[in-house]
């Protein structure tokens, strides 16, 4: 009888780390504390991860592309059009 | 002596329970697989959706100025989106001579008659930039329209300018005498706009001025140039903005 209750302690035990060391796994692969702001959750692994796209700025989507406000270096001189 | 079925018993007992404990635990504490498969994927709001919500007007502050309509306008748009990408602007009303320059936050600076190009129109000729100033006939002397991200630079004698459009050679500079039968100094100083259009398309502002105020604004740091059109509508030179009043439903005060 001793040694039936140690087989299922250990039983149980295996089990449990099982159980506790899958659903780790499972809380890694969808990440959802350190997943990218875009990326979908991939609760079916089996499928290609959900993505949406970067938000467009349709706002100045026509006009020239914002440059960083702070400037490391200048253009080379030219002659302007006084 | 010992039955060897006997003595398995407890063995396989054993692993049985185990088994049954670790399923039971198993379905308690996993998700449910087949409801992963259908579970909606947790996304970001669509950025339509955020952007929807509600907020407060923001309006260029023009203190006791009272500008024209269209800069009040572009101003206020540009407060209201944040087209300036938090940094300082300027607006070029062309039709008044006249530019107008804001902090980043919409707040007003200062503003100021200019010189602009001769000749009437919103675009440059394509590799004007590249041509000799004497080679620029009369009918190309424009100030191009729309949205330019300027930059501090200097010109080809060393003097430092703000570049408007430099593929285009078009840049605001501290008013010039070069030609003293071109009278830049007396256009500037009479009251009226009539007369501010004498230049190959640079935007010439008061020396005193240039440096009170556009090079603090542009002392290496880029900052958006607004030109407003005189030929084509607001709509077509800047195609997204909007009356803040109107798109908020409220009166501008």
């Amino acid at each position: 009888m001793n040694a039936s209750k140690t087989l299922t302690a250990l039983a149980a035990a295996a089990a449990l780390v099982g159980t506790i060391g899958y659903a780790s796994a499972q809380q890694g692969t969808t990440g959802s504390d350190t997943m990218a702001p875009n990326a979908g959750s991939p609760a079916d692994t089996a499928q290609p991860a959900v993505t949406t796209p970067a938000p467009v700025d349709n706002s100045t989507s026509t006009l020239p592309s914002d440059a960083a406000a702070t400037m490391d270096s200048e253009r080379a001189p030219q002659a302007d059009r006084n | 002596m010992r039955d060897p079925d006997r003595s398995l018993h407890p063995v396989l007992d054993g692993l049985k329970q185990g088994v049954v404990f670790g399923a039971a635990a198993l379905a308690v504490l996993l998700p449910p697989i087949g409801g992963a498969r259908t579970t909606v994927p947790r996304l970001n709001p669509p950025p339509a959706v955020a952007e929807a919500a509600p907020r407060e007007p923001r309006f260029a502050d023009f203190g006791a100025e009272t500008p024209h309509d269209d800069v009040r306008h572009v101003a206020d748009w540009v407060a209201d989106s944040g087209d300036n990408r938090q940094m300082d602007f300027v607006i070029v009303d062309k039709r008044d001579a006249r530019i107008w320059v804001f902090g980043a936050d919409g707040v007003l600076k200062a503003q100021t008659p200019v010189l602009l190009g001769a000749a009437a129109g919103d675009d440059s000729v394509a590799g004007i930039g590249q041509r000799p100033i004497a080679e620029v006939r009369p009918e190309e002397r424009t100030t191009p329209a729309g949205r330019f991200v300027a930059e501090p630079g200097r010109n080809a004698h060393g003097e430092n300018v703000v570049w408007v459009d430099y593929d285009a050679a078009v840049s605001m500079h501290r008013l010039r005498a070069n030609e003293p039968k071109e009278r830049r100094h007396e256009r500037l100083a009479t009251p009226t706009p009539d007369d501010n259009r004498i230049s190959y398309g640079c935007i010439n502002v008061p020396p005193a001025f240039f440096e009170a105020v556009l090079e603090p604004v542009f002392d290496k740091r880029r900052g958006v140039v607004y030109v407003l059109p005189e030929t084509k509508t607001l709509q077509e030179a800047f195609a997204t903005s909007y009356d803040v009043a109107a798109k908020h439903g409220v009166s501008r005060l």
